[in-house]
């Protein structure tokens, strides 16, 4: 896996932190991507701690926003031209936001959309010259098994009115396996993979970093019933390098295995909705 | 021809929130703020998601000479609006000889002069026949003289009962002028930690911007003359208004007295830090 490079998002805790390292131990060469520079530093140190002879670097960006996410994508295509062998094998869209009050971007995007749905498909748009020329590129952004309540609010996806945290966060994680599907769709000839992962309840802090009261106490008392964040991370790593899983593309994956995901997130008509929709929020359209 | 709306501190938290109510229905904006930055990219968001037309001037609306080169940039423009809402505002909380002269003059100009100075600017250039709209984003803090915040909630007392009184003269002329009037909102990670410093009223009086930007409009574009967003806000407001203001002054100065020492007392070890309002890492299901 030494000619591999990956980009992971997230990758400063929780399940990006750990998959980040386990690539980092296969040998892949590895661009993490954090918001806070200072614990960009951190997790570097601690998986050249664990993993002396690591190929990882940080670069530090800031998801919730279109024009933070596009000097992010230039800020890596420039790092994977020129020390990454110009190609993108493994994308990795591990970083997620929870927030009870509704956060918006600059543009007036709510926080939770942009920067779980909105900047892992133009993250993904922009890096895919590097990816079509790694031939059999694998693309996975991480969902949720919280997508299987939720729906689109079509008439209003930035939930400017009645905004609930959970069907917020709920919608952006339907918002990744609808955009997985039809990447898949759209990338079959390129040679290009995509995975939607659920990675079960994990215990991390993302509920906790944004959340107050009842929201923040009930997560506190799940997050104890979940796994570590290493065990998500072993299937996520297996799934974006084992050759058994490439060109499986477009499914949803929980624990080495495929899952139906929800109806709503089966519909293709949804499917190609959304990318209509987030290319028109991108200004990539036109 | 498109209906326009200007917006004063449309960048803001509460600004983007109420650009994005106009877009909703339909409006052309016209955005005024003192980044040109975060104006670039409002613009971008109201267009990629509503399809919105938009022009943005940047000013500095706490200085006079800004202002004066922002008004004859509109008369230039040619454009004719059919509304105009003031969210440009301030403030700096503590102990009054705590500020200096410099805040208090920045205080004044912003929440008082240049509204007054916007409203008397704009209505020349309202669109001819029709229904002309102000919105004044006062606060509830209008309701009552506010210990530690006291130029901000007398600042926003005036643009209550000047907005009331240009709403009588104006009626004729088919001018609708409403108050906004809510209570915090979680914008930045010192509001949201203002509000968490308030325990349970905050969390019970606090809305998000995007529903009270929405019932800024609805209410404004039916010549509502004061809006207060939240059913326990309007209680609030009825409360207030039968309590003798010297009896709420001492109330409030007791409770923000107390929550200034707290907040100042625990220091910023104790306090949950100005929050990284989200997290960024792993996901959980």
């Amino acid at each position: 896996m030494t000619d591999t490079t990956a980009v992971v998002t997230g990758a400063t805790s929780g399940i990006g932190l750990a998959a980040a390292r386990l690539l980092a131990e296969k040998g892949v060469y590895v661009l993490g991507v954090g918001r806070d520079a200072r614990r960009c530093g951190q997790a570097e140190y601690s998986i050249r701690a664990a993993c002396p002879q690591a190929r990882i670097e940080y670069v530090t960006g800031e998801l919730g926003g279109v024009g933070s996410v596009r000097e992010l994508a230039a800020e890596l295509a420039d790092r994977v031209e020129r020390t990454g062998g110009g190609k993108l094998d493994i994308l990795a869209h591990v970083a997620g936001a929870v927030s009870t009050w509704r956060m918006q971007t600059d543009e007036a995007y709510e926080m939770q959309f942009a920067v779980n749905h909105l900047a892992p498909f133009m993250l993904t748009g922009e890096l895919m010259p590097l990816l079509r020329r790694s031939g059999g590129a694998r693309v996975l952004a991480v969902s949720s098994g919280s997508h299987y309540r939720a729906r689109i609010r079509w008439d209003d996806v930035m939930m400017h009115r009645r905004y609930r945290c959970l069907a917020a966060y709920g919608q952006s994680k339907l918002c990744n396996i609808l955009f997985i599907a039809e990447l898949a769709r759209r990338e079959s000839d390129s040679g290009l993979s995509a995975y939607a992962f659920d990675p079960g309840l994990v215990n991390t802090d993302i509920g906790l970093k944004g959340t107050r009261g009842l929201e923040k106490f009930v997560w506190e008392r799940r997050k104890k019933r979940g796994r570590p964040p290493e065990v998500p991370a072993a299937y996520l790593a297996e799934l974006v390098t084992a050759p058994e899983y490439a060109g499986r593309s477009g499914l949803y994956w929980k624990d080495g295995r495929v899952k139906t995901p929800s109806r709503r997130a089966r519909d293709p008509r949804a499917q190609r909705r959304l990318w209509a929709l987030s290319e028109e929020l991108c200004g990539t359209v036109g | 021809m498109k209906r326009w709306f200007m917006v004063t501190g449309a960048a803001g938290g509460l600004g983007r929130s109420l650009c994005v109510a106009c877009a909703r229905r339909g409006y052309a904006l016209y955005m005024t703020d003192v980044s040109a930055r975060r104006l670039d990219a409002l613009a971008a968001g109201l267009r990629g998601a509503y399809g919105a037309e938009t022009r943005s001037s940047v000013c500095d609306m706490t200085d006079a000479p800004s202002r004066d080169a922002l008004y004859v940039e509109i008369a230039r423009s040619g454009i004719r609006f059919s509304g105009l809402i003031n969210a440009a505002g301030v403030d700096k909380e503590g102990a009054f000889d705590s500020l200096g002269l410099e805040d208090i003059r920045t205080i004044m100009q912003l929440d008082m002069c240049s509204v007054a100075e916007n409203i008397r600017s704009i209505l020349p250039y309202r669109r001819e026949s029709e229904l002309f709209t102000i919105i004044n984003v006062a606060s509830q803090a209008a309701f009552q003289p506010m210990p530690y915040k006291a130029l901000y909630a007398a600042g926003k007392r005036f643009l209550l009962q000047l907005s009331l009184a240009l709403r009588e003269e104006l009626r004729d002329s088919g001018v609708y002028v409403a108050a906004l009037c809510p209570s915090g909102m979680p914008t930045t990670p010192e509001c949201i930690e203002a509000i968490g410093a308030q325990g349970f009223i905050g969390a019970l009086t606090a809305r998000n911007t995007g529903d009270v930007a929405e019932a800024a409009l609805r209410g404004a574009l039916r010549g509502r003359a004061v809006i207060v967003p939240g059913a326990a806000n309007r209680l609030i407001w009825a409360l207030s208004a039968l309590t003798p203001q010297t009896w709420s002054a001492r109330y409030v100065g007791r409770r923000w007295g107390r929550a200034l020492a707290y907040r100042a007392a625990s220091g910023p070890a104790a306090i949950p830090l100005p929050a990284p309002a989200l997290s960024r890492g792993a996901s959980a299901s």
